[in-house]
């Protein structure tokens, strides 16, 4: 095999990954989307497309996606002490106990999913490291563990990451508010090029940068919990 | 660096290793508590570049102690790229209870504000902590260059809170839904303890959901809970930040006269 159908091949691991057939993995994210549909601060194409900026660059590029390439570059170098440092802090940066379930949740069955399905040394060490405790097997900690052992290139990984948990919101959102699927492929082309900027930004952050700044998305999600009806649960 | 080891003895509290040096001013209220010794936290009222205050507490077994922070601190301008910087480290013992009532941050023009509380626990400690961050002003304006506060909490090995709340104005979406949606104050209430003496019910119902005005509580994965804060009322705000910390009061009381 030349090295470019490895490449070609690695992409298509990779895709497979985020692939609905494959597992359903960020369903938590429209959590606090819910609670601006219904107060009718979303209702329209241009604002679903704010929501989905302030999501994808303040919210994801500050938190999950600096502990997936904490986690890559942790695993890459085989420090499973880091590994397991970064997802302390990381389930501790979870305040909301929604959030922090789902993600526990999608991170535990895709663990199982994969180990049902290959032999991955990586996720196999973290397991047994982690023993009956499930709550450190976030989604971004296992998909950074995975991405790691299968020597993904680090942006394809934060990029893809990054576009499948935006068509993921937008899916729902198009349900929810409700959009024309016409208008709900504007707005993910409109973030195809926010996406790529927050992948290269993303390449300079580091530990010390995972920050909180997505206040109202926090407080949203907080609020979710003690609706009488949901559209979206956790 | 100032420290100061907070130690209780025969029913009353005791400042030991004390030495009054600022940036850490403590002194007994007069307010008398059931339970806890309150103490006044005197703090210069404004902080400048270059700032870098140290501030250790140490609070020993069984010493119930609540603070109160007397003055909002300023953190004045700055016109370079150092920043101010505080850095409060705080450690409570078992059967220890510290309660750190309310504390303003208010970054002005051109400032550079950098704040890391470290606190450990042991098993049976519990804390309140409380602040109010100044992030916007009326004009809907962020005038300073960065204001971050990063929080964490750690009992034993294991990680409770890991809060690293950082405003950057010069971020494109900073203001927008989700994100400070343009509110002038972050507050957030922090409850730890092994076993919450009330039902989160209680706390939700003291939130309101009033105009200009956004709150949220959350339980910590069985560890305590957070309560958050996005307002424009500052009046409103601190008076429902009071109601609940004076309900948290008014509960550690119950439980905690019994055991002195």
């Amino acid at each position: 095999m030349t090295s470019n159908q490895r490449l070609d091949m690695q992409n298509l691991y990779l895709l497979n990954l985020h692939h609905s057939t494959f597992l359903k993995s960020q369903e938590a994210h429209a959590i606090g989307m819910e609670m601006y549909i219904r107060a009718k601060h979303i209702k329209t194409k241009d604002e679903l497309f704010q929501f989905c900026e302030s999501y994808v660059c303040g919210y994801l590029l500050y938190a999950d996606v600096i502990i997936i390439k904490e986690i890559y570059e942790a695993t890459r170098q085989k420090d499973y002490n880091r590994a397991e440092y970064l997802a302390k802090i990381f389930d501790a940066s979870k305040h909301v106990i929604e959030l922090k379930k789902t993600s526990r949740q999608a991170g535990n069955r895709l663990l199982e999913r994969l180990l049902s399905v290959e032999s991955i040394p990586a996720l196999e060490n973290w397991k047994k490291s982690q023993g009956e405790e499930t709550k450190r097997n976030h989604y971004a900690i296992i998909y950074g563990l995975y991405t790691a052992e299968m020597e993904f290139d680090l942006s394809d990984v934060i990029q893809s990451y990054l576009y499948f948990s935006l068509t993921n919101l937008v899916q729902h959102a198009v349900r929810a508010i409700p959009l024309a699927p016409k208008e709900a492929e504007l707005v993910i082309f409109q973030m195809i090029e926010k996406i790529n900027d927050a992948t290269h930004t993303a390449m300079d952050l580091s530990i010390e940068d995972m920050a909180n700044c997505a206040i109202g998305l926090e407080i949203s999600a907080m609020q979710h919990k003690y609706l009488l009806s949901k559209l979206f649960i956790s | 660096m100032s420290t100061v080891r907070l130690k209780s003895r025969l029913l009353k509290n005791n400042m030991v290793d004390y030495q009054a040096d600022d940036p850490l001013k403590l002194e007994k209220s007069k307010a008398s508590h059931r339970v806890f010794t309150n103490y006044n936290f005197i703090s210069s009222d404004h902080m400048t570049k270059g700032d870098d205050l140290t501030i250790q507490l140490h609070v020993d077994k069984a010493t119930n102690v609540m603070v109160h922070p007397t003055t909002p601190i300023h953190i004045k301008e700055d016109t370079g790229l150092e920043k101010a910087e505080q850095k409060i480290q705080l450690h409570v013992e078992n059967e220890a209870l510290f309660f750190w009532r309310m504390q303003e941050i208010i970054p002005e023009e051109s400032s550079r504000f950098f704040q890391k509380t470290n606190i450990t626990l042991a098993r049976d400690a519990e804390l309140v902590w409380s602040e109010i961050f100044h992030v916007g002003t009326k004009e809907m304006k962020k005038p300073y260059q960065a204001c971050q506060s990063l929080t964490e909490v750690w009992t034993e090995d294991d990680c409770i809170v890991y809060d690293n709340l950082y405003i950057d104005p010069s971020l494109d979406a900073i203001d927008q839904f989700g994100m400070l949606e343009n509110f002038a104050y972050v507050a957030t209430v922090w409850y730890i303890a092994k076993d919450i003496p009330f039902d989160e019910w209680d706390v939700q119902q003291r939130l309101s959901q009033a105009k200009n005005h956004r709150a949220g509580m959350s339980d910590l994965d069985g560890k305590g809970i957070v309560i958050r804060w996005l307002s424009h009322d500052l009046e409103l705000l601190k008076q429902e930040m009071e109601d609940v910390l004076s309900f948290f009061d008014e509960k550690i009381t119950e439980i905690r006269k019994w055991r002195n």
